[in-house]
């Protein structure tokens, strides 16, 4: 399999962009040419050369070797392909990612698949905050494609997200699916306080009754419905590996809200 | 009112004048009837999007049908003479005079007619045969599988549809249970059809909608998953609501409709799951037809 | 109530009776019925010189007329008769329901020639034979029988059915020559025998019968088939009395169209063996 290996020369004190190197930016070029790449660290100007030793030649797979969390916008603007990343990813991970697919050994930062319209995020670890959401200042959040994390993750996840699915296999903290346009966000683990604030559709699962719901979310009964065993089957399929999920108990406790704005989204839970 | 530990709400079921008929559909075989008659009473639940409500009434012996072979008797409703015109005589071109081995026969007599085998002869293209026999013309229309015999016309009658009640359960597996029960103890009843599929309506629905567009919506005050977020007429402990619509030929056939399937559900008793019994109305103001389920009941 | 005639002298030359009918008899006294007109040969003379009359035509006496003694010199029996019903107990005579519109006939034995000529309604039931050139049109006239029903559940003669328009004839046992001659629609069943030629110059129509005849050669054999039509009328004759068995209705039937020198949208229809 033909690719090119980015490897950290030695951990960067301050954080470098690396949201240039797009797919669409290594095709057709060598490494040397990827080498001689322009990318911010810190507040100053440098060439990816400085920072990466860059092997192989750019193709259908990109690894990044040694990485640290100071790395940030890995796999922004993806289309094709895979992202390998060896140790720890910084922000925005899949930052407007397309297509493709980015595995993470290690943990992500925060704002993984900000504005992603389509592809696949596999996190092994765990992931920082705002999954899915907009960066500060844009509206775009999460748009398309799948998120997997398989450890936990932080405050915020799939705030205004708008379509896609985030499934954590661990905890969130707060504010999970908070101000969610729209999408599908399954969280195996504990889900903090605040859970679904000003959410307008949307759907958020989770394995048991959450110890906390805001006022504005109103009980609708527990319903075994045909779409819930199709949406358990969808994310068992997604937690390969995870014996968590059950498709035939597909009876679920369902909550709707955020009353406060439109409250046609839905928290469904197990009951028993 | 309390049968059988199963709460009858003191409502009506609401109902509208309709145009009726009945055909009397035969084959060589019953399942080649049925074939026909099931085809015929396709796409035809509700006048909302379909025109026209039709039910199979009852299966017919052999020496029940005009031609000693077994047979089938649908009934057709429709919100007008024109309509219910317009489908009889689309549906039995289309559906029973294309199934293999097929008559059609008038199942009900009146001095209003329908063009029947008067407008479908011409599929004959001039080798059709007219036949008259004991004041009833039949036309005998030559086609690939032998012989189509249908008679000149079909005949309406007033009819009534709408009448309903809904069955409340503590979930979808014992209200399909209650309705399937009640449907069976229905479709004994003469003179009465259930036209949605199997006899009931998962998607029962109120007149109107947020969308100009739209005559009828969903019902979300009887929609389970909708509890907490609208008005609503459910307990907590109701899961799934299912309706049954009976359209008849008179007030008394859907009373006795009614009454049965009622009775059926309430035998199962609180142990089946069904917390209530109650009925769809518009307050009394649209249809002049009234059936208070406790009068049903007494 | 009913009124009853008995003949009680039975005529040398045939009696023409056309005033032997509901609508001519409703209202009359008994009296007056004796005296209705009759012909006996070329001399006038009336009912009650050969019938013993009983009962009246006031109220609906008339709506059942009961004939006793035998009636085969009586002709022209329930002429232009539209309602009420006939009894005869015995035989009858020639042109028994001429132009008749409505109302029924039986006849307890055999009935003559020209049963129900130029009927438009109504029915002519006989329990025996009939005559010849039963359902006709008489002689020079365009059209036969417009409507109405004809069951003999005997034998028939010739020309049954000649240039018939509608309606039905139905013949129990054998029929003569030149069944449904010049036939324009309408129906004949034979239970029995069909004599030879029949349905020759037929236009429309259809002459069914149970047994093979022999066509004249401008009929062609179409096909074997069940009509589904002769179901419902076999069924109706069943109840009529008619011996109908399960193989008639259920059986296969060879239709061959005709006549090919007219219009040949006529049909003959023979109980495949």
């Amino acid at each position: 399999m033909s690719g090119l290996t980015l490897s950290l020369k030695e951990a960067p004190r301050q954080r470098v962009d690396l949201s240039a190197l797009t797919s669409a930016i290594m095709d057709g070029k060598t490494a040397k040419e990827i080498a001689g790449l322009k990318l911010t660290l810190g507040n100053r100007k440098c060439s990816l050369g400085d920072i990466f030793k860059v092997t192989g030649r750019p193709g259908s797979r990109l690894v990044i070797d040694n990485c640290t969390d100071k790395i940030d916008g890995i796999g922004a603007r993806w289309s094709d392909g895979s992202v390998i990343v060896q140790g720890n990813a910084g922000a925005y991970l899949g930052k407007g990612m397309t297509g493709g697919n980015i595995h993470v050994y290690g943990n992500a930062g925060a704002y993984v698949a900000s504005a992603m319209g389509d592809g696949h995020i596999h996190i092994e670890g765990d992931a920082g905050d705002f999954i899915g959401a907009p960066q500060a200042g844009i509206r775009v959040g999460m748009n398309g494609g799948v998120v997997r994390v398989e450890g936990n993750a932080g405050d915020r996840v799939g705030d205004q997200m708008r379509r896609g699915v985030i499934l954590i296999e661990g905890n969130v903290g707060s504010h999970c699916a908070s101000r969610m346009i729209a999408g599908s966000l399954a969280v195996l683990g504990d889900a903090g306080p605040n859970l679904g604030l000003g959410m307008r559709r949307g759907t958020v699962l989770l394995m048991k009754p959450p110890s906390h719901l805001p006022a504005t979310f109103n009980d609708c009964g527990s319903h075994a419905l045909p779409f819930f065993h199709l949406f358990l089957s969808y994310i068992e399929s997604l937690a390969e590996g995870n014996q968590t999920i059950d498709p035939s108990r597909d009876r679920l406790h369902r909550y709707a809200g955020d009353l406060a704005v439109d409250g046609k989204g839905e928290i469904l839970f197990y009951n028993y | 009112m309390i049968i059988n530990g199963i709460q009858i709400d003191d409502t009506f079921a609401e109902a509208f004048p309709m145009r009726a008929t009945r055909l009397i559909i035969t084959g060589d075989t019953k399942r080649w009837a049925f074939t026909a008659a099931n085809s015929m009473i396709g796409f035809s639940t509700s006048v909302i999007a379909c025109g026209v409500e039709t039910g199979i009434e009852r299966q017919l012996k052999m020496n029940e049908t005009p031609d000693s072979r077994p047979g089938m008797s649908v009934l057709l409703f429709a919100m007008s003479s024109k309509e219910l015109a317009k489908h009889v005589l689309t549906r039995t071109g289309q559906c029973v005079m294309t199934t293999p081995t097929t008559a059609c026969y008038a199942g009900l007599y009146s001095d209003k007619k329908i063009k029947l085998g008067g407008a479908l002869r011409y599929f004959g293209d001039g080798y059709q045969l007219s036949k008259q026999l004991g004041g009833k013309r039949y036309w005998r229309i030559p086609i690939m599988d032998g012989e189509f015999l249908v008679e000149e016309y079909a005949y309406q009658v007033p009819g009534i549809g709408g009448g309903n009640f809904l069955i409340l359960a503590k979930s979808r597996g014992m209200a399909l249970r209650a309705s399937e029960r009640a449907i069976k103890a229905m479709s004994k009843v003469p003179n009465v059809i259930m036209p949605f599929p199997g006899g009931v309506v998962g998607s029962g629905s109120k007149v109107g909608s947020k969308y100009k567009a739209l005559s009828a919506s969903t019902n979300e005050a009887f929609c389970p998953t909708l509890k907490g977020l609208t008005h609503t007429e459910l307990s907590p402990d109701t899961e799934s609501v299912m309706e049954i619509v009976i359209d008849g030929l008179s007030e008394a056939d859907i009373a006795a409709a009614m009454r049965a399937g009622i009775e059926a559900v309430c035998e199962l008793g609180p142990a089946g799951g069904v917390t209530r019994i109650t009925a769809g109305n518009y307050g009394g103001k649209l249809g002049p037809y009234h059936f208070h389920l406790r009068d049903v009941m007494k | 109530m009913s009124l009853e005639l008995s003949l009680t002298q039975k005529p040398d030359v045939p009696l023409e009776a056309d005033v032997i009918s509901p609508d001519v008899m409703a209202g009359l006294s008994n009296k007056a019925i004796s005296a209705l007109e009759v012909f006996h040969g070329n001399e006038k003379a009336t009912i009650g010189d050969f019938f013993a009359v009983k009962g009246d035509g006031t109220g609906d006496g008339a709506e059942k007329i009961i004939l006793k003694g035998d009636l085969s010199k009586v002709k022209h029996i329930g002429t232009n008769m539209s309602r009420g019903r006939i009894s005869i107990r015995g035989n009858a005579g020639l042109h028994l329901g001429a132009y008749m519109s409505g109302g029924e006939i039986t006849v307890a034995k055999n009935a003559g020639d020209w049963v129900g000529p130029e009927m438009t309604g109504g029915r002519i039931i006989v329990k025996g034979n009939a005559g010849h050139l039963i359902g006709s049109a008489y002689r020079g006239s365009q059209t036969g029988i417009l409507g109405g029903e004809i069951f003999i559940h005997g034998n028939v003669g010739n020309e049954a059915g000649n240039t018939m328009k509608n309606g039905l004839i139905v013949i129990g046992g054998n029929c003569g020559d030149f069944a449904g001659v010049n036939m324009k629609a309408g129906t004949i069943i034979v239970l029995g025998h069909l004599g030879q030629r029949c349905g020759a110059g037929m236009r429309r129509g259809s002459i069914v019968s149970m047994n093979e005849a022999e066509l004249p050669p401008t009929f062609t054999y179409a096909c074997d088939y069940n009509p589904s039509f002769l179901r419902v009328y076999l069924r109706r004759l069943r109840e009529e009395g008619f011996k109908i068995d399960e193989t008639q209705i259920t059986g296969r039937y060879k239709r061959w169209s005709g006549d090919s020198i007219e219009m040949n949208r006529g049909e003959v229809l023979m109980l495949a063996s």
